[in-house]
C-alpha cells in the first residue's frame, strides 16, 4: 500500500448505492468521491488520478459504455469495477472495450453486489498484478 | 306471325277502291241521266210546238166548222206520235152556251208535261181564239227508258269496276304486301334465331331497287348495327364475367329481393357450395351459418348486403365468420355496396355487389402479431421493473450485509440481518426470473447432457412433486447433447414440475421424456421464431385437469395464472417461454381439459446432428395419391395437416368432428387411411372412432397423432400399445414415412 491513501470515484445514478460503496470502501481505507453527473466524473477523475474506479454502465443520463472508452482512451491506470443491474451485456461490452484498450483491471460484477465479492473487486484495484481478478 | 287477310292492306285497298269507283259510277251515271232526261223532256217540247206549228190550222177550221168527228180524227193521229198521252179541243168565246169539248186518250194523274195552246182562226183575215188545245205528254216513257238505261250503264260499270280491283288487289298482293308479310315473318322470328340472317325478297330484283328494296336494305343495315351491338355486348358481358372470375375475392350480386343471382368460382370455394346451391339462396336465410367478429349470429337486421339493400349506403370491411361445411370457421371481410343510381338506372332494379376475401390468415397473423407485441411489451416493462427493483434490493442487501458484520457480537440481532438477507435473496431470484423472460438475464450455453442435467435435479422434483404423484424419466439412448444454460434449465424445469403438481391436486402421474427431435422447414415457416434442424426435447407430461384454450392462449403471459393469489407468480411458463427464445429453442403446449398437459421444450444441438438419424431435408419425402381422412378438432393444425397431406400427392377429406368422420366414413369414398388425432371430443375419443371407422370399412388404416407424447398416450390407455401414432408438432419427413408404411403394409 503507498502512504497516500487510495481514492475511488464511484458513478451510479442511484445515490444509495454510491453510499453503500462509499462505506464498504471507506472501511478498506479509500478516499471516495461520488461525482453527480458525467463532466463531473471526468473532472474527477482528471483531478484525483484515482485507484479504483466503480460504474454503473446503465444511467439514465450517462452512457456508461461511453465512460468507459473514454477512460480507456485516457490510458486511466485505474481498476475499474463494472456494475450492472439490467443488461449484462452491457456490462460485458463495457469490460471489452476497456479490455481492447489494454485496461488490464477489469471486474465485471452483477447487482445485487454480495459484500464479499466487492471488497474482493476493490482490493484488486489496489493489489497490482499480482491480485488482479 | 301472320295477320289476318280480312285485316290485311289488300282488302282495304279493295274495299276503298270499290267504294270510290262505285260512288264515281254513280254520280256520272246520274249526271249522264239527268243529261239524258233533258234532252227527252226537249223532244217533247219540240214535239209540242210542231204540233202547234203544223196541225193548229186544220184544227181550227175544223173547230170553226164544228166538226167533231174531223177534230176527232185529227187528234187520234196527233196522239200517235211519241209520248203523247191525252189530247182535248175545247171550244173558247164568252158566248157559246155549250161549248164543244173532244177529247182523245186518258188523261193521267202521274208525271207528264201539259200544255193550253190556243185555236186562233182566221176569220176573214181578224185572227180570232175559238178554242183551246190541251195536250198532255206523258213522261212514263223517259223514265222507263232512264231505268233502263242507268240499268244497263251500273252493270257494266260494276263489272269492271269488281274486275279492274281485284286485279289491282293481285297485283298488290304480289308486289308489295306478300314481301310485307314476308318482312313481317322475318321480324317475328328473328329473336329466336342467330343474327347472322339477313332480310331477302321472294323475287327477282328488279331493274332499279324499289322501295321495298330500300326498306330491306334498310332493315339489313339496322340488323348489321344490332349484330355488331350484340356482339359488343357479347363480348362486353365475357370480359366482365371473366374480371369476376378472375378476382382473387368472392363474389356476389344480390338481387332488390334479398336472393343471390350471380356469383364466381371463387365465393363458391370460399362458402364451400356450388353456384347451383348459391344462387337463389335468400341471405336472410343462407345456407351457411356466419357470425359477426364480436360472436353474435348474422341475421337480417346486421347482414352487411340487407343493410346495404335497406339503406342504400355501402357497408364496407364487415367482418364475417363463416362455418364452412368442414366444421371450421373462415373469417371474411365483406363489402356489400349498392348499385350506383346511374347503374341502377341501366339494370333498371337495385342491386347489391357483395365481394369478400378470406383473412382467416391475416387475422391469425395480426392476432400472433398483436400477442407478440404484448409479450414484447410486457417483457420491457418486466425488464424495466425487475432493473429497478433489482436495484433497490442491491442496496438492501448491500447494507444488511454490511450491518451483519457490525453484529458479530450479538447474535440475535445478527439473525434478524440474516433473515432480511435470506428474503432479499428471494427477491434476487424473483427479479432472475423477470429479466429471464424480458430475455436480458445472462445465460451460459454450453454443451450439455440433457439426461445428466435433468438427474441432477431429479431429488428435488421428486420432494417438489410429493408422495402422491409418481414420476418417471425416459430418456433416448441416443440422445444427442445440447447447446443451453444447464442452471436455466433446471429452473425451467422445476417451473413444470410446479406446474404439474399443482394440475395434479389429487395424485397423478408426470413424466419426463428427452428425446432427439426435428422441426423442418415447413414448420419454422408457420413459426418465424423457429430455425429449421435438430433439436433435444424435454417434454413434461402430467395426468392433471388440462387447460381450456382461452387457458392454454395466455399461457406464457407474466403474471397469467390460474392459481390462487400468494399460490403462483404468474411468471413460471413465461420463464419457461423466455428461456426457450433466449437459447434459440422452442417450446410448445399441449394441452386439453381433462386429459392433462405436455409441455415439449426444445433445444438447439451443440453439434449437427449425424447424418444417418436425419431426415434429408432437401430429399423427396415418399408421398402417395390414396385418400386420407383427417379428423382434428383444431381448425389450425387440421389445415396445417391437410396442406401437407396434399402436399405430399395424399387427396384429403376433412373432418372437425368424430360424427362428421363417420358420415364421410359411411358415404362410400375410398378412404384408405384415418388420421386421427387422439383426444377428440366428451362423447368420441379417436380409439372409438377409429374402432367404429374399422366396422365401417375393414380395410381401413389407422394412424392417430397426438400433441402429447405416446408414451403417455399409450400408459394413459387413451390408445393400445400396437397402434400407430404420430406425435404433434407433426413433421413432414416423418409423417411421408409413416404413412407410406401403413398404407404398404399387406392386410394382417
Amino acid at each position: 500500500m503507498s502512504q497516500e491513501p487510495a481514492r475511488l470515484i464511484v458513478m451510479d445514478d442511484e445515490p444509495e448505492f454510491a453510499a453503500f460503496v462509499r462505506t464498504v470502501a471507506t472501511g478498506m481505507g479509500f478516499v471516495v468521491v461520488a461525482p453527480d453527473d458525467a463532466d463531473a466524473f471526468k473532472a474527477e477523475v482528471a483531478r484525483a488520478e484515482p485507484q479504483a474506479i466503480v460504474l454503473d454502465v446503465v444511467m439514465p443520463q450517462v452512457d456508461g459504455v461511453e465512460l468507459v472508452s473514454w477512460l480507456a482512451r485516457r490510458k486511466c491506470g485505474a481498476g475499474i469495477v463494472i456494475v450492472s443491474g439490467y443488461d449484462p451485456a452491457y456490462a460485458g461490452a463495457a469490460e471489452r472495450i476497456a479490455r481492447g484498450y489494454g485496461i488490464e483491471r477489469v471486474t465485471t460484477l452483477a447487482k445485487p453486489v454480495p459484500l464479499a465479492a466487492l471488497r474482493a473487486a476493490l482490493a484488486a484495484c489496489l493489489g497490482g498484478d499480482d491480485t488482479k481478478n | 306471325m301472320t295477320i289476318p287477310v280480312r285485316h290485311g292492306i289488300g282488302l282495304r285497298l279493295l274495299a276503298l277502291i270499290l267504294l270510290f269507283s262505285t260512288s264515281l259510277t254513280l254520280l256520272m251515271t246520274a249526271i249522264q241521266l239527268y243529261a239524258d232526261y233533258r234532252l227527252d223532256t226537249a223532244a217533247i217540247a219540240n214535239r209540242l210546238g210542231e204540233i202547234e206549228r203544223s196541225n193548229l190550222q186544220s184544227l181550227a177550221r175544223s173547230l170553226w166548222n164544228l166538226d167533231a168527228g174531223q177534230i176527232a180524227l185529227q187528234l187520234e193521229g196527233l196522239l200517235r206520235l211519241p209520248d203523247m198521252q191525252a189530247m182535248e179541243v175545247r171550244e173558247a168565246g164568252t158566248s157559246v152556251e155549250h161549248p164543244l169539248v173532244v177529247s182523245v186518250g186518258a188523261r193521267m194523274n202521274g208525271a207528264a208535261i201539259a200544255r193550253d195552246i190556243p185555236i186562233v182562226y182566221d176569220d176573214l183575215g181578224t185572227p180570232r181564239t175559238i178554242g183551246v188545245l190541251h195536250v198532255e205528254a206523258t213522261l212514263e216513257a223517259v223514265y222507263q227508258r232512264l231505268v233502263e238505261k242507268a240499268a244497263a250503264i251500273l252493270v257494266d260499270q260494276g263489272i269492271k269496276i269488281f274486275l279492274t280491283s281485284l286485279f289491282i288487289l293481285f297485283i298488290i298482293h304480289r308486289v308489295v304486301t306478300r314481301h310485307l308479310a314476308d318482312i313481317a315473318a322475318f321480324f317475328g322470328g328473328y329473336a329466336a334465331r342467330s343474327g347472322d340472317e339477313r332480310l331477302a325478297l321472294r323475287r327477282p330484283p328488279p331493274r332499279r331497287p324499289d322501295e321495298l328494296d330500300r326498306v330491306v336494305g334498310g332493315f339489313n343495315g339496322l340488323l348489321d348495327t344490332v349484330a355488331g351491338q350484340r356482339a359488343d355486348l357479347v363480348a362486353q358481358e365475357a370480359r366482365a364475367r371473366a374480371t369476376i372470375e378472375s378476382l382473387a375475392e368472392g363474389v356476389l350480386i344480390v338481387g332488390a329481393d334479398g336472393r343471390i343471382r350471380d356469383c364466381n368460382a371463387r365465393a363458391q370455394a370460399l362458402l364451400g357450395h356450388t353456384a347451383g346451391e348459391l344462387v337463389g339462396t335468400a341471405m336472410a336465410q343462407t345456407i351457411w351459418t356466419g357470425v359477426l367478429a364480436d360472436g353474435s349470429p348474422v341475421t337480417s337486421e346486421n347482414s352487411p348486403s340487407l343493410l346495404a339493400l335497406r339503406t342504400g349506403l355501402p357497408q364496407l370491411g364487415v367482418l364475417i365468420g363463416v362455418h364452412a361445411p368442414a366444421g371450421e370457421v373462415r373469417w371474411f371481410s365483406v363489402n356489400a355496396v349498392p348499385l350506383s343510381a346511374g347503374e341502377r338506372a341501366l339494370t333498371g332494379a337495385t342491386q347489391i355487389v357483395v365481394s369478400f376475401e378470406d383473412v382467416t390468415e391475416l387475422r391469425r397473423t395480426q392476432e400472433q402479431l398483436v400477442q407478440a407485441q404484448k409479450m414484447e411489451a410486457v417483457g420491457r416493462l418486466t425488464g424495466g421493473v425487475a432493473h429497478d427493483f433489482n436495484n433497490l434490493l442491491s442496496i438492501v442487501s448491500g447494507n444488511l450485509e454490511l450491518l451483519a458484520e457490525q453484529l458479530d457480537g450479538r447474535p440475535d440481532l445478527r439473525d434478524l440481518a440474516a433473515r432480511a438477507l435470506y428474503a432479499t435473496g428471494r427477491g434476487a431470484a424473483l427479479t432472475r426470473s423477470l429479466l429471464a423472460f424480458a430475455r436480458k438475464q445472462p445465460l451460459q450455453a454450453r454443451r450439455i447432457d440433457l439426461r445428466a442435467a435433468v438427474d441432477e435435479v431429479r431429488p428435488m422434483l421428486s420432494r417438489t412433486l410429493g408422495e402422491a404423484i409418481a414420476i418417471e424419466v425416459a430418456a433416448a439412448a441416443d440422445l444427442a447433447a445440447c447447446e443451453a444454460d444447464a442452471a436455466q434449465l433446471q429452473a425451467a424445469l422445476l417451473n413444470l414440475v410446479i406446474n404439474a403438481r399443482d394440475a395434479m391436486r389429487g395424485g397423478g402421474k408426470l413424466t419426463i421424456e428427452l428425446s432427439n427431435a426435428w422441426l423442418d422447414a415447413d414448420y419454422a415457416a408457420a413459426h418465424p421464431e423457429v430455425t429449421p434442424g435438430g433439436y433435444g426435447c424435454l417434454a413434461v407430461s402430467d395426468t392433471g385437469v388440462g387447460m381450456a384454450p382461452e387457458v392454454l392462449r395466455r399461457a406464457f403471459e407474466p403474471f397469467f395464472t390460474t392459481k390462487k393469489a400468494g399460490e403462483g407468480s404468474g411468471l413460471g411458463l413465461s420463464m419457461v417461454y423466455g428461456f426457450a427464445k433466449q437459447s434459440r429453442g422452442h417450446v410448445r403446449i399441449y394441452s386439453e381439459l381433462g386429459h392433462g398437459t405436455t409441455v415439449k421444450l426444445y433445444l438447439p444441438r451443440s453439434a449437427a446432428p449425424a447424418a444417418s438419424e436425419l431426415p434429408p431435408e432437401h430429399a423427396r419425402p415418399p408421398g402417395g395419391s390414396e385418400l386420407i381422412l383427417v379428423v382434428e378438432d383444431d381448425p389450425e393444425v387440421l389445415r396445417a395437416i391437410t396442406a401437407l397431406l396434399r402436399s405430399l400427392g395424399y387427396a384429403v377429406r376433412e373432418a372437425a368432428t368424430p360424427t362428421a368422420a363417420l358420415a364421410l366414413l359411411e358415404s362410400g369414398l375410398p378412404i384408405k387411411l384415418l388420421l386421427t388425432d387422439v383426444i377428440l371430443s366428451r362423447d368420441m375419443n379417436g380409439r372409438e372412432l377409429a374402432e367404429r371407422a374399422l366396422r365401417i370399412l375393414p380395410e381401413l388404416r389407422v394412424l392417430y397423432m397426438s400433441g402429447y407424447t405416446e408414451n403417455v398416450i399409450v400408459h394413459g390407455e387413451r390408445v393400445d400399445s400396437s397402434v400407430e401414432l404420430i406425435e404433434k408438432p407433426v413433421q413432414k419427413y416423418a409423417l411421408a414415412l409413416k404413412l407410406r408404411s401403413l398404407l404398404d403394409k399387406p392386410q394382417a
